[in-house]
């Protein structure tokens, strides 16, 4: 496992085809779909407040 | 612009590779000539003669100063032109250009990108290569194909029981879930395929000795653009790691691969296993390099015709990508915006001077590229 501060992290949900993915600030996002999967996480770091690890 | 990251360190050869001959090679569209001086030091300058474009690495070497085959302008290490035929003076432009090198973990890193940015602590580390608590077998295979379709194969490891059935493919590998991991800051690419319960492929029943079903651990470090690793965690089942103290219940291989682009549509795939087992039996290591060799040519084989079939496919087409892609697509970004920081200007580092960091060169001057 990766430990820095900046770590994006999708697992596979067990027993389905769902992707998890984990923002290094802790949020989380369902998705089936890899692509869009990475555009939510890419995208939800616009969505923290000022000061964070970016 | 180029479709790989400028100003980035990549792998130019083994470090065996270069010795008292000269060493003719492409790397990311630059053709290079390297050789060791008699210090030991690697020098590699650009392969063309500044005269009529000879290839310096089909010339011939004179202490540590290249002479070139077709006229003689001669060079020393640095690049600079030091005898030209016939004439007492030498041109000012007679130099070709020098690449900066660096010799780690057994590779010859060469930077190519802007020479005054290259930087040897940013060269991403594999010490096991070069350490002699591992044994290594190695070899290089070109392949005729774009760099990042060996990214998409590596980083996709389910291809291995398809592609590599009755090697390293089992059916495990396609069924077990991954994990994706990419650090923004580090630039790396993290994918953890763990099986619990799988099938012992004959690569390793044959070189650890290990009878009936193991855990198998496959965790991929990917340092674009360059630098692949896969460590791989071989173990009777349900052997894990314990929580103090060594994994010597477990054998370990890493494998490892430098995918250097030559061209746009070339590639060099210098591949690596390390093992931490059965260190002096030279029967394992050639078993190892031998079937190794075969499933890297297995990938060559198939991505030579992916090649053919991409560059001929319509713009308009659209791949599909599913859960196993994950890793394959974190490459590909990170890739992209590699190659978006490398075009972009060095950064400011002093605010004192407006002069520019290198001086221009001179009307009528090569432009060095590194």
């Amino acid at each position: 496992m990766l430990g820095g501060t900046s770590v994006y992290r999708i697992v596979w949900k067990l027993n389905t085809d769902v992707l998890i993915g984990y923002c290094w600030c802790g949020e989380s996002h369902e998705d089936i779909d890899p692509i869009a999967m990475w555009e939510w996480l890419l995208a939800h770091p616009d969505t923290h407040p000022t000061g964070g690890a970016r | 612009m180029p479709s790989w990251p400028l100003n980035q360190w990549y792998v130019a050869a083994y470090s065996q590779e270069v010795g008292d001959d000269l060493l003719g090679r492409t790397i990311c569209d630059e053709p290079l000539v390297m050789y060791r001086t008699s210090d030991g030091e690697v020098v590699a300058l650009a392969d063309r003669c500044v005269h009529r474009r000879f290839p310096l690495s089909m010339s011939n070497r004179v202490d540590d100063m290249i002479v070139c085959g077709y006229h003689g302008f001669t060079y020393d290490k640095g690049g600079q032109c030091v005898a030209a035929p016939a004439q007492k003076r030498i041109p000012r432009t007679a130099r070709v250009p020098s690449f900066v090198v660096h010799e780690l973990d057994g590779f010859v890193w060469v930077w190519i990108g802007d020479a005054d940015r290259a930087d040897t602590a940013l060269i991403p580390r594999a010490p096991w290569l070069d350490d002699p608590r591992y044994t290594t077998v190695r070899g290089m295979e070109p392949l005729k194909a774009r760099y990042g379709l060996l990214v998409d194969n590596l980083l996709d490891l389910s291809h291995e029981t398809y592609l590599h059935g009755g090697y390293i493919g089992t059916p495990e590998v396609a069924e077990t879930p991954i994990t994706t991991e990419v650090d923004e800051e580090a630039n790396v690419v993290y994918v953890s395929r763990h099986m619990a319960d799988a099938e012992c492929p004959s690569l390793y029943s044959k070189s650890t000795g290990i009878e009936g079903r193991i855990t198998r651990w496959q965790d991929i470090e990917y340092h674009p653009p360059c630098l692949y690793l896969l460590h791989s965690r071989i173990a009777p089942v349900g052997v894990l790691p314990p929580a103090d103290g060594p994994d010597d219940q477990a054998f370990h291989v890493e494998v490892a691969y430098a995918i250097t682009p030559e061209t746009e549509h070339s590639t060099h795939d210098f591949w690596m296993v390390a093992r931490d087992f059965a260190l002096d039996d030279q029967e394992i290591s050639t078993f190892l390099a031998e079937n190794n060799r075969t499933v890297v040519l297995q990938d060559v084989t198939a991505l030579d015709v992916l090649e053919v079939v991409v560059e001929g496919e319509k713009d308009s087409y659209q791949e599909l990508s599913i859960n196993i892609d994950t890793g394959g697509l974190a490459a590909r970004r990170l890739l992209k915006k590699l190659v978006d920081e490398g075009n972009a200007p060095a950064p400011q580092t002093t605010a004192t001077t407006d002069a520019p960091a290198v001086p221009a060169p001179t009307s009528g001057d090569p432009v060095p590229t590194a």
